[in-house]
């Protein structure tokens, strides 16, 4: 696929997803990155933007160096906006209250711990999606949840139940970058 | 031995889409013992 291809699907796909306000927003294609330029109006759908370019057939890798220019309506101050973030974080069932959020001049940054990735993604989801956010940092920090007989055994196993990932033919396999430990082997 | 790498996993390899990273990435994740995926996946068509 041509670089030129790539970049007008990319721009049909942002124009294609309801989520995406994609007027402001210039794609550049080269080698299969793309590269979204411009401005949307909220830290949520920059994300977005970012999902929908990586969905593209022919996308290796996408750049996302759109602005978020807030409106009016959705600005606010730094407390304010780390108040929202937490009582987002605090109707959410899967977020444990270990979570915390600061928020300096509209960059939200979330630490503490979670026992799951899951949560740690549900949380930066949540946070993602608040008006007034002009930038995300998750430091949330797992907390080992030991007990696994064989990590590497039960992740292949995941892979091959997966019907997304069994179409492959499930090509390869997880490896530790440390070695096994002794308990994983 | 250091605790914090015990639960670190590498994924190495190549898949035909983002959705199927994704994928690879979040049961990787999903596995018990787990606190950090070095994700050194390609996507290639």
């Amino acid at each position: 696929m041509t670089d030129e291809q790539l970049q007008a699907d990319v721009v049909a796909e942002l124009f294609w997803d309801p989520k995406v306000d994609s007027e402001a927003i210039a794609v550049s294609a080269d080698a299969g990155t793309v590269t979204l330029r411009g401005a949307v109006d909220s830290f949520r759908q920059k994300r977005e933007a970012g999902k929908a370019a990586r969905r593209v057939y022919g996308v290796i890798g996408v750049q996302n160096e759109l602005d978020v220019r807030l409106l009016d309506d959705s600005k606010r101050d730094d407390a304010e906006l780390r108040g929202d973030v937490l009582q987002a974080l605090m109707l959410d069932s899967l977020i444990p209250t270990t979570v915390d959020a600061r928020a300096r001049n509209g960059s939200v940054t979330l630490s503490g711990t979670a026992d799951w990735q899951y949560q740690r993604d549900e949380a930066e989801f949540l946070a993602a999606s608040v008006p007034g956010v002009y930038a995300l940092h998750n430091d949330i920090r797992l907390t080992s949840t030991r007990g696994a007989s064989d990590v590497k055994k039960d992740i292949s196993e995941a892979f091959r139940r997966n019907a997304k990932l069994d179409g492959t033919g499930f090509p390869w396999i997880p490896r530790p970058t440390d070695g096994w430990p002794s308990w994983a082997r | 031995m250091d605790t914090t790498s015990y639960g670190r996993v590498a994924l190495v390899g190549t898949v035909s889409s983002w959705a199927e990273h994704d994928e690879a990435v979040a049961a990787a994740w999903s596995a018990r013992g787990v606190t950090e995926v070095d994700d050194q996946i390609l996507v290639a068509y």
